[in-house]
């Protein structure tokens, strides 16, 4: 839809944005190969290179409109609307003050990364063809009408969007809630059904190189200047305020993780390091357009200390996410979230005040309802995916010691 | 279609169950993939 007059300035941003974006999946390909053992660290890798392939060609395909065509109840976008993209290469398609195609692309690099994210939970044991399907059902079935609730804003991409964004008013500036709790939801959906690794809890399963979750993290940070910064979807004042906030709340997480480390374990570790970068980040997430400088400090200390705990409730509860993916993204979403109705600034662009500047808990009940509204939806389907696709290959399970 | 690959594949490591590739070569000159195929081999018994 033509709203207002394409910027060149704008455009160029989110163009270079969505470069940035889509760096995070070879990132994260880095991030979460040095995690694993050395066994199956191509595979690892491996899995976010195909999802770049199955997402990007569904995204053109009918992906887009699905999540940005026009709203059926303001659950699911019009698949037909869209599709190929037709309509879209017109000089005078527009959202906002960039061309539909710019929107296009950098929102496919984030239904990409989604996807990508899950792969961390199912480690080593996942087969490369189920997981390839995978990405295609759950892109289709979960990402897209989550994005679709989230992100599509009424009279943006088409007339009528999704009831999270409209209806229920949920703020989640770059994907905290559509991105992160639903990839970390679905993670421990699919863990869950996959069952744990053979010596899960009895054998040491450490990180085979430590030096590529480091390039991973270091990756992650500087793509994520895109996500954040580039969903202002403008280079102005709130692309600004979001990269300043993308700096300051993973620098804020990397503290509390250590300083978590340091009084529990008696050593900050390198892996700490790196995980605080991803909490921080994923927190702030939601929050980057919304929040204070000073605000996304605090939500990257609480999200630093609290996913380091999370990580652990793994080894008590008895599933098997491997990489973290639940105490990382599904909790530290959570966290990002929850936290705008606490520190959502009235100054910021966004304009919305928390509860800690006025404004009551009236935006808190709106960012939890968006919240755990996803995460049911996504754990709930991808549950269900998965058992469709079946658990086991069919061998003996037992030939192992 | 089975999501989980077996528990010997799994034990092998699912780079070679998958993709018949290794991360890593580790092994010594002679048997590496990288070694010149004019060089000879160890003498064996």
């Amino acid at each position: 839809m033509a709203i207002m007059e394409i910027s060149a300035g704008d455009t160029a941003w989110v163009l270079v944005s969505a470069a940035l974006v889509l760096l995070m999946t070879p990132g994260l390909a880095f991030f979460y190969g040095g995690m694993v053992r050395a066994k199956g660290v191509l595979n690892m890798m491996m899995m976010s290179f195909v999802t770049l392939g199955t997402v990007s060609v569904i995204w053109v395909l009918y992906g887009y409109s699905l999540a940005f065509g026009d709203s059926w109840n303001g659950l699911i976008g019009n698949p037909l609307q869209f599709a190929g993209l037709q309509g879209l290469m017109s000089p005078d398609a527009a959202v906002f003050t960039i061309p539909s195609l710019v929107f296009v692309a950098f929102q496919a690099a984030f239904a990409i990364i989604a996807v990508a994210l899950i792969s961390g939970a199912v480690a080593d044991r996942m087969s490369f063809g189920g997981w390839t399907a995978f990405t295609i059902l759950w892109a289709t079935l979960v990402y897209f009408p989550a994005a679709h609730w989230v992100f599509a804003f009424d009279g943006a991409a088409a007339e009528n969007g999704g009831w999270i964004a409209n209806d229920i008013k949920a703020l989640d500036f770059a994907g905290g809630t559509a991105i992160h709790i639903n990839a970390g939801a679905a993670g421990l959906a699919l863990a869950l059904v996959l069952g744990r690794r053979l010596g899960f809890g009895t054998k040491p399963m450490r990180p085979h190189n430590m030096t590529l979750v480091m390039l991973g993290a270091g990756l992650l940070w500087f793509g994520w200047f895109g996500f954040n910064a580039g969903s202002a979807l403008g280079a102005g004042t709130w692309a600004g305020l979001a990269w300043v906030n993308t700096l300051v709340a993973p620098a804020a997480a990397i503290l509390g993780w250590l300083a978590v480390e340091k009084f529990r374990d008696g050593h900050p570790t390198s892996l700490g390091a790196a995980s605080g970068v991803v909490a921080g980040l994923v927190a702030v997430t939601p929050a980057a357009g919304s929040v204070s400088p000073v605000g996304a400090i605090a939500i990257g200390i609480l999200a630093g200390i609290g996913c380091a705990y999370a990580v652990g409730l793994k080894y008590k509860l008895g599933y098997d996410d491997s990489l973290d993916v639940v105490g990382v993204h599904l909790v530290g979403g959570m966290i990002g979230t929850l936290a705008i109705g606490l520190f959502a600034d009235p100054e910021t662009p966004a304009a919305v005040a928390g509860l800690f500047y006025g404004g009551g808990l009236d935006q808190m009940w709106r960012q939890a309802v968006g919240a755990f509204a996803v995460a049911a939806f996504s754990f709930v389907v991808t549950y269900g995916i998965s058992l469709a696709l079946g658990q086991d290959h069919g061998s003996a399970r037992h030939c192992c010691r | 279609m089975g999501l989980r690959v077996t528990a010997a594949d799994e034990h092998g490591g699912i780079d070679l169950a998958e993709h018949s590739e290794a991360g890593y070569d580790l092994s010594p000159v002679y048997y590496s993939s990288y070694r010149v195929q004019k060089t000879p081999g160890p003498r064996t018994r």
